[in-house]
């Protein structure tokens, strides 16, 4: 960017003016609205600052507003794809309010619950990933495995998306032995398949050159913005909730931390796919070794005032570590309900990172974050010699006419 | 490069995996939670589905044969439920219940509210 108004003849191609990319805040295929504001100099990204709260939907207000339970099916809503988990990390915070202990039966069919859906969220972002790197029919393959896991959620909880699977003390339905058989033959099918996507992510040369040393983050970066989940796991920082709290059944299961030094792009998704295998692992543990006993409690006596109290629980959701803090003062509604959900701190503090890539970057580096964004159409361009903005359609930038 | 050839050949002889939409449709797991039925001889008028309800997507309203049927009887707007099945599941006479029929778009949001006593289409 050069202020003066002569330009050097050496440097016959900078552009003296930064062009603002807006990446957001629709996109047409996934959740999560949010916008990007890309300043670029050239190609090179100089300062990017995210924008949110296109979704603000009052959830916390309505929350306080409704009683306890009618709330567990409100909290299911936050996320579509994080559903369960959101509304495990919520009936476990009953669930102490009350001092109750669900059965062991109902904590295996959590856990299978929640990690089904990692299962799907993950293939989810790949195959978000492997589009976003123009190959299409990678996309619909992954897809079209995904499906299968939602059809498995859907024979588990009776709905592909928003499972409203838990109640206070257990689960919701119960899981008869023929079930048990289709989803081991779904989850059969899925693992060969998740292999071959992790050996073509590995070894595919296009991938690698788009993703390797792109958006790098060192343990130190990790720590020092707040960033969780499968990112901070990808940078080599061992943190996973499931490991640290232990929750539900994790203690029993054979759950095992994945970590990767890779501190890239390719390092994320290759750890995605990696606990992708994890997940399967873990369910078809659960779908073997499930105990007997009721885990369906009677809704009808549960009780429906809860004593006073607080609660802070923790759950690792597919994108990190999802906290929840409910707050009784008696009585039928919740005081006070504070959601504190991995992608806020995951995207809003992760502005640094896409500085010094070019524009072609950004999309990759943000779908590794595992967030949605969108496709835009037009762009605003600053100048700072007249000092003035306008916005134009990308179209007339390509063809020259800026 | 093989493995593309593989994947060519052997999806070559298969059938698509997507359905013809108006002739089929994907089958449904048995605990599908869809389109509310709703039998108006059975309801006792409790209320409780309208109580636990949690996006008020149920009204209390008088049955249109009032004659025959005098108390209040539950109203679903399926615009504002989110098939959750609490009402079937509190409902202690199973008068409420949910289908595995997902077929629900419609242009005419009228058809979304099922009035209590009346045969829903589709
Ligand atoms: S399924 Fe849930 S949201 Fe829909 S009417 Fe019944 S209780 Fe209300
Ligand atoms: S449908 Fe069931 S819960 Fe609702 S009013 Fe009738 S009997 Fe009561």
């Amino acid at each position: 960017m050069a202020d003066g108004d002569t330009v050097e003849a050496t440097k016959a191609l900078e552009i003296p003016m930064l062009l603002e990319v807006p990446v957001g805040p629709q996109h047409p295929a996934l959740h999560e609205p949010i916008l990007l504001k890309v300043y670029a100099s050239g190609e090179e990204v100089v300062r990017v600052e995210i924008n949110t709260g296109y979704n603000h939907r009052g959830i916390e207000k309505l929350a306080e507003k409704n009683t306890f339970y009618k709330d567990i099916f409100i909290v299911g809503r936050v996320c579509g794809i994080c559903n369960t988990v959101h509304a495990n990390c919520y009936v476990r915070a009953l669930e102490h309010l009350l001092g109750k202990e669900p059965p062991a039966r109902a904590k295996y069919l959590r856990v299978l619950a929640m990690e089904l859906e990692r299962l799907h969220s993950h293939m989810l972002i790949e195959a978000v990933m492997a589009e976003i790197l123009g190959f299409d029919t990678l996309f619909m393959h992954i897809m079209k495995d995904r499906e299968l896991i939602m059809k498995a959620k859907e024979i588990l909880t009776g709905a592909r998306v928003l499972a409203d699977y838990q109640m206070v003390g257990g689960v919701r339905r119960d899981l008869s032995s023929e079930k048990i058989e289709r989803l081991n033959k779904i989850l059969d099918l899925v693992e060969p398949r998740l292999k071959y996507y992790m050996k073509l992510f590995e070894e595919d040369v296009t991938i690698r050159k788009r993703l390797e040393g792109v958006g790098s983050l060192t343990p130190y970066d990790i720590t020092s913005h707040g960033l969780l989940g499968p990112i901070a796991r990808a940078s080599g920082v061992s943190t996973d909730v499931r490991l640290h709290d232990m929750y539900e059944v994790y203690s029993e299961v054979p759950y095992r931390i994945v970590v990767m030094d890779g501190k890239d792009t390719l390092a994320r998704m290759m750890l995605r796919w990696e606990e992708a295998i994890v997940s399967l692992e873990i369910s078809r543990y659960i779908l073997k070794n499930l105990p007997e006993g009721n885990a369906v409690p009677d809704e009808k006596r549960l009780p429906r005032v809860f004593p006073e109290g607080e609660v802070y629980t923790a759950v690792e959701a597919p994108r990190g570590e999802l906290t929840y803090y409910v707050m009784s003062k008696g009585g039928t509604m919740p005081y006070r309900v504070k959601i504190r959900t991995p992608s806020f701190n995951n995207i809003i503090n992760s502005g640094f990172s896409y500085i010094g890539h070019t524009i072609a970057d950004v999309p990759v580096i943000l779908v590794s974050y595992d967030p949605c964004i969108s496709c835009m159409e037009r762009i605003t361009v600053v100048d700072f010699r007249r000092k003035e903005r306008k916005k134009l359609l990308l179209k007339d930038v390509v063809r020259g006419r800026v | 490069m093989n493995m593309v050839f593989e994947t060519i050949l052997k999806y070559l002889f298969k059938k698509p995996l997507t359905v013809r939409f108006p002739y089929e449709s994907l089958e449904t797991a048995p605990r599908y939670r869809g389109k509310h039925e709703f039998n108006i001889d059975k309801c006792i008028s409790c209320g409780i589905c309208w109580r636990v309800c949690p996006n008020q997507a149920i009204r209390m309203v008088p049955a249109e044969d009032k004659k025959k049927y005098p108390k209040l009887y539950p109203e679903v707007d399926l615009g504002k439920c989110c098939f959750c099945g609490l009402c079937q599941e509190f409902c202690p006479t199973g008068a409420i219940k949910l289908t595995t029929n997902y077929f629900m778009s419609t242009p005419n949001p009228d058809v979304l509210i099922l009035k209590p006593g009346k045969k829903s289409k589709g």
